[in-house]
């Protein structure tokens, strides 16, 4: 009897410390020095934030236009659901990096302030510009903007 | 009171349809070594459209068709337009009473009579109208987090016509949780009925044999008949405030205003002027207040529960006609699949007369300075039961909806009148049932 | 009269609560999900809105009331 309630809190416990792993893995397995020397866009997207399917294209282009040895795109994904994201990226396919953040640990820790969201990061790791909103007029100034950190790190 | 829609269409997630087109759309350009980028396809047009018929017994009947369309002009600006067509057929009651014996009408327009039945309440069938309405909005951004709606509408039927503009202008607050918006609208209606307005509280002149010529018909007609056309201009203003509750709940609070001055009597309603024997002794044309403000108070909540959405919404209405009106308005929309739903609706409304509301005018008494039988202005309670199917045809959203509406006067708030008339039927109700097919592309 | 009174006090209650406590009330950007959905947009029926509208003002004394702006996905 004992033994059998022994191995029921082990396997509570473990299932327990896992479980906390996995959920820590989300937002601790997100780290911007893995990216140091280059220039990191990180998006905050989900499937229901309609501006996205406008984004995504976008974001395809200048990845491939930079190369990923300069400029790192990652788009976090907040939907609830993984199907829901799924479902997106089939319509909408992404050649660059996805993350999955269910529940907004990143969101909440890069303080976004509305969908979908954008941050530009230095070769440092410093965040420079942060954008609200994916705008099409707007296409030039966020070219501009990783442009012009990209040129600073060519004329070093 | 009808503010220009800003719908949501701009939140839907184009469907597959749509989106192989455009793939094939570009998969062609680069072969013609255009640049493949598929950014650069242009917004397109959504439409939708709606038929409904709407059947009163033995009353009136109208068929309509509702086509809209919106386009993106850029990421924040954009444009729709709304063509509605309707006709109307049937009979509608004109406002006198019944009585044991048929009973004898002239026309709106002079050139002709109708007889109504023992025991039944006349009805005009003069009202076949057909009428066109359009509707224009242009939407955009004015700065971060604000955003305005300017519209017009048109409105065209064979004796009447109407021209308004809207202007619209939202903020959203405490990242877009809540909203705050305020809307004017100023409008301008004519009326060219034909045979011409009557005059207020003239006796409507019926030829029953007694007069010797077409020629002495038509003068005592004239006399009747005032200007031929008349004026009704609106103003109207809208305060709305929307909140998000939490991650299921929305909620809207609306305060209106509305004022509305000219010709507001109707035309084509009559009085029954009866004696103690409740006996109509005279038929005369209605008229009303040549003004009327409105306050609304509206409220509606939102909540999506897991495989359903439920929705209740109040309004309050009073205005110096000292009519004052309650509307409970529900729907609780099950999603069945993805594609399909099934969403019953049930609408309360209760209002009470309009000051001047009399059912009929006492010979004995004076003739007030305002009068109308018109049952739209009296006591009376009604309720619409109804539900709505949504699927997929032929890969595009559609929707049938049957509803059924039960229109019912209060009597126990009718003054009481003359004794012989208790047998009949003074108070019309209205049954009418709609059914309508929506179809979105 | 009365009633506008009553209407008054309910339209001064409503800008109070506004103005009190609804900085609180709402959600974070990204838990806008189920708000996205065009089913829970304020106007998420625009042609049967436009049809009852118009059956409901021929048949009855009141009219209008409601405006649309507000609540969906928050986006852009």
């Amino acid at each position: 009897m004992k033994q059998s309630l022994l191995y029921k809190l082990i396997l509570v416990l473990l299932t327990i410390s896992f479980g906390s792993n996995l959920a820590a893995e989300t937002s601790s397995q997100f780290n911007l020095e893995e990216y140091e020397g280059k220039v990191v866009y990180l998006d905050f997207w989900a499937s229901w934030c309609v501006p996205c399917q406008k984004s995504f294209p976008w974001m395809n282009k200048i990845q491939k236009e930079y190369g990923t040895d300069k400029l790192v795109i990652i788009a976090v994904n907040l939907d609830k659901k993984r199907l829901l994201a799924d479902n997106f990226l089939a319509e909408y396919p992404a050649d660059f990096k996805i993350f999955y953040d269910p529940t907004g640990k990143l969101a909440k820790r890069y303080q976004i302030k509305g969908m979908p969201s954008s941050i530009i990061f230095d070769q440092s790791g410093t965040p420079v510009s942060a954008h609200t909103g994916f705008f099409k007029e707007k296409i030039q100034l966020y070219e501009q903007e990783i442009e012009s950190l990209l040129a600073k790190e060519r004329n070093k | 009171m009808q503010l220009i829609n800003q719908s949501k269409t701009d939140q839907k997630i184009k469907p597959n349809k749509k989106y192989i087109a455009e793939k094939l759309a570009l998969a062609a350009t680069g072969l013609l070594g255009g640049s493949v980028y598929a950014q650069e396809t242009e917004a397109e047009w959504d439409f939708s459209a709606s038929i409904l018929t709407y059947a009163e017994t033995d009353r009136v009947s109208a068929a309509e068709i509702i086509i809209v369309g919106d386009k993106d002009y850029s990421d924040t600006s954009k444009f729709s337009f709304k063509v509605i067509l309707d006709s109307l057929t049937g009979a509608s009651a004109n406002g006198a009473i019944e009585q044991n014996t048929p009973q004898t009408f002239t026309r709106p327009s002079g050139k002709d009579n109708f007889v109504t039945n023992a025991n039944s309440t006349p009805l005009d069938d003069t009202f076949k109208d057909t009428r066109g309405q359009i509707n224009l909005a242009w939407t955009d951004s004015l700065m971060e987090d604000t955003r305005y709606t300017i519209g017009t509408n048109l409105s065209k039927e064979f004796d009447y016509h109407s021209i308004s503009f809207s202007g619209e202008i939202a903020r959203d607050f405490n990242q877009k949780n809540s909203t705050l918006s305020a809307g004017l609208s100023f409008g301008s209606d004519q009326y060219n009925p034909h045979g011409k307005i009557p005059v207020a509280f003239s006796s409507m002149v019926i030829d029953e044999g007694q007069f010797a010529s077409q020629n002495e018909f038509n003068t005592a007609f004239n006399a009747t008949r005032g200007d031929s056309s008349d004026t009704i201009t609106t103003a109207e203003l809208l305060l709305g405030w929307t909140q998000i509750v939490n991650r299921r709940m929305l909620m809207q609070f609306n305060y209106g205003f509305a004022d509305s001055s000219g010709y507001l009597t109707d035309p084509f309603k009559v009085l029954s002027v009866v004696d103690n024997n409740g006996i109509t002794q005279d038929l005369v044309y209605e008229n009303r207040p040549d003004s009327r403000t409105q306050y609304t108070v509206f409220g509606l909540v939102k909540y999506h529960l897991d495989e359903s959405i439920f929705d209740i919404s109040y309004r309050y209405l009073t205005d110096d006609w000292d009519i004052q009106s309650h509307t409970i308005n529900t729907h609780w929309r099950f999603f069945i699949n993805e594609t399909n739903f099934l969403e019953p609706h049930y609408r309360f409304y209760q209002q009470s007369a309009a000051e001047f509301y009399q059912p009929f005018i006492s010979q004995a008494g004076t003739i007030p300075n305002y009068a109308s039988a018109d049952y739209r202005v009296g006591d009376m309670t009604a309720y619409t039961i109804g539900v709505k199917y949504g699927f997929q045809m032929f890969g595009d959203r559609a929707e049938v909806r049957l509803e059924y509406y039960k229109q019912t006067p209060n009597e126990a708030n009718q003054p009481v009148g003359i004794e012989n008339l208790n047998g009949l039927e003074l108070y019309p109700k209205v049954d009418a049932i709609i059914f309508q097919v929506n179809y979105f592309l | 009269m009365l009633q506008r009174q009553v209407v008054r006090k309910i339209l001064i209650g409503s800008i109070a609560a506004i103005l009190s406590g609804c900085s609180s009330m709402g959600v974070d950007p990204w838990d806008r999900d189920l708000l996205a959905k065009p089913e829970m947009a304020i106007n998420s029926s625009p042609l049967d809105q436009a049809v009852d509208d118009h059956i409901y003002f021929s048949k009855e004394a009141s009219s209008g009331g409601r405006s649309f702006a507000g609540g969906g996905c928050g986006c852009n």
